[in-house]
């Protein structure tokens, strides 16, 4: 099973993503997706740094694919994409757009990209995409019924706070009463997003810029051995700005065998500091749930 | 009648479809009696006999019927809507609304004649995307995510020959429809596969001693209102949350309600050729309100695009049914 870096969804410095990107060219890391799903109007990385993180990326043997924005309204999003399509590297499509232009190239298909059902998937096959990353919020038994019946080369996402909802307002902006226009990349200066809370107090939503993500990360690790078992043959973490390399460690150890997945579950809640982590997703439940997997097990998972 | 754009009005009922016809609207949008669209709110849409009747009235008085199986199916349940598919357009409906690649693919082939519109959950805001729809499935028409400004709409137009329908009136979704989760990560209960946000039964209301009342969606606490505010239907991104300095705000979305009446002849110079009202799941009375105050926006803008203004009395009339909102212009002017 491959392990694969999700694209950043934060919108970082420069100077830590490239920090950042050389230390993933030596972590166990199979495949990184590198680019903007956000926002294009993000100055952390240009079409020219994801170049050359890219380049130096495959030096090092790590497959490298194009991520492209989950939101795509106007010229400038389209500009984007076409630049990075010009890139010598497969392209994760995560709007429509990105398969009308990339004709002939290799394009894999991101998880906002609306696959529900195998004949969805067969469709996509015939326009040529031969691997699907299945959107967050699907059962493990829809994403196993997609492989199944078409042998499609399945990834989840199995690691992060997950990416909810996307808009054409920037919520990072609107929290300081400011509009888009008035864009000057203060989500930079929110490297984790920012974490909006209940009135009584409730973890729920963080916002990121143009994006609502999950406050709570989700992890799949413990399911490591079902996963396999549905056919999937790729795990995503999504890039956090702290222990992002130690928990690719983990999940490579849990993927390897070296770490039983009680084991690695036991590591990551080390890890982050007794963070509640969510899996709801999985059993068809609500995603801001965490579903202890030694009950389910005997249940159906 | 007789309009160059359309009035596209909701019907969650056969009542509803019969006032917005003779309110002005051209074409009425409808959906089953179940997941295969995205209002399935209980109470609410069209038997096969309904279909049968809504259409009779509507092609009498040369109106349309357009049927939405806009909702993503899952597994077996496919078959649920193919058959919707099969049965709609042996009752003749004059254009289905998908959104799913798979039921798309499934009517295309099956049905190469049948007119299809691309709904608003397929996310499809620019037009190589649209382009892209047009390409593999013929779609004739395309609903625009409310993500669109109006000069994005006049560069897509310029790009596309497909029809484009935008929202007029009504709910405002402020996350692109189709790849939103808020209501999925906290019911379980997704959008896409079942069809509604926020559905009713995981929505609580409790009042304490001092009037003050809490909504909780799932046992998460959405907003808590004084006596006397007024709050629209409970919806994660309307709702109220404490920020990271410890104040209080709607981080998302205001409770407001869309109305472009302002914007008609903007849209209309664009290239848009219909306006949507929202709300198959609003009463009767609403749907004929709203129907009548944008058609005879339209007729008034036809008559002399010059002279265009927006009435008090629309304006006035389309307040009244906001739920005690605010109205916006949402992004159609500038993001």
């Amino acid at each position: 099973m491959e392990l694969t870096l999700g694209p950043a969804l934060f919108n970082w410095k420069k100077e830590e993503f490239l920090r950042f990107y050389q230390s993933v060219a030596d972590s166990p890391v199979d495949t990184v997706y590198i680019g903007e799903v956000i926002c294009t109007k993000r100055r952390g990385l240009s079409v020219r740094d994801i170049e050359e993180i890219a380049d130096a990326l495959s030096k090092k043997g790590k497959k490298v694919i194009l991520s492209t924005p989950a939101i795509v309204a106007g010229r400038e999003e389209l500009d984007y994409i076409e630049a990075i399509l010009a890139l010598p590297y497969p392209v994760e499509a995560n709007d429509m757009s990105v398969l009308n232009l990339a004709e002939g190239r290799e394009v894999v298909a991101g998880p906002h990209i609306e696959v529900y059902n195998h004949v969805a998937v067969e469709f996509l096959m015939g326009c040529g995409v031969k691997r699907i990353t299945f959107p967050v919020e699907l059962p493990a038994e829809t994403v196993r019924d997609c492989i199944e019946k078409t042998g499609i080369f399945g990834e989840i996402v199995a690691h992060g706070k997950l990416p909810l909802a996307f808009s054409w307002r920037c919520y990072t902006l609107r929290a300081e009463g400011l509009k888009r226009k008035d864009c000057k990349n203060q989500c930079s200066q929110w490297p984790e997003g920012m974490e909006i809370k209940t009135l009584n107090g409730e973890r729920v939503f963080n916002i990121n810029g143009t994006s609502i993500l999950s406050a709570k990360p989700l992890s799949l690790v413990e399911l490591i051995c079902q996963i396999r078992a549905m056919g999937i043959k790729a795990l995503r973490i999504y890039p956090h700005h702290s222990h992002t390399l130690h928990t690719l460690r983990i999940y490579k150890d849990a993927i390897e065998g070296n770490l039983s997945p009680e084991e690695a579950m036991a590591e990551l809640r080390d890890l982050y500091g007794g963070e509640e982590f969510v899996n709801g997703w999985f059993f068809g439940g609500a995603g801001k749930d965490y579903h202890n997997t030694k009950i389910q097990e005997v249940g159906q998972w | 009648m007789g309009k160059n754009v359309e009035v596209v009005a909701p019907a969650g009922n056969l009542a509803s479809l019969k006032a917005a016809a003779d309110s002005g609207a051209d074409s009425v949008y409808a959906g089953f009696r179940d997941q295969t669209n995205a209002r399935n709110f209980e109470g609410l849409n069209f038997t096969d006999r309904d279909i049968e009747e809504g259409l009779k009235y509507l092609h009498q008085r040369g109106k349309k019927l357009y049927l939405a199986i806009n909702t993503f199916p899952q597994r077996d349940d496919f078959q649920r809507w193919q058959a919707a598919v099969d049965r709609a357009v042996s009752f003749g409906v004059d254009a289905i609304i998908l959104a799913d690649l798979g039921v798309l693919s499934y009517a295309r082939s099956k049905y190469p004649e049948q007119e299809i519109h691309l709904s608003v959950q397929a996310s499809s805001s620019n037009h190589e995307s649209i382009n892209f729809y047009k390409k593999h499935f013929g779609i004739k028409r395309v609903i625009l995510p409310r993500v669109v400004t109006l000069e994005e709409i006049r560069y897509i137009h310029q790009n596309t020959d497909v029809e484009l329908e935008v929202f007029a009136i009504g709910g405002l979704c402020i996350n692109i429809e189709g790849r939103c989760f808020l209501s999925s990560f906290v019911t379980g209960a997704s959008t896409n596969t079942e069809g509604a946000c926020s559905p009713s039964r995981f929505v609580e209301f409790s009042t304490d001693h001092g009037g003050n009342l809490s909504i909780k969606l799932n046992g998460v606490l959405l907003n808590r209102l004084s006596s006397g505010e007024a709050s629209p239907y409970p919806t994660c991104c309307k709702g109220r949350y404490i920020m990271p300095d410890g104040t209080t705000a709607y981080p998302i979305e205001e409770p407001s309600s869309l109305n472009v009446l302002e914007l008609l002849p903007e849209l209309i110079e664009a290239g848009v050729c219909a306006f949507k009202i929202e709300g198959r799941q609003r009463t009767r009375a609403y749907i004929k309100e709203v129907t009548r105050i944008v058609s005879e926006a339209i007729e008034e803008y036809e008559k002399n695009p010059h002279s265009y203004r927006v009435k008090e009395e629309w304006l006035n009339k389309a307040i009244r049914t906001f739920e005690g909102t605010t109205q916006t212009l949402a992004c159609y002017m500038e993001k």
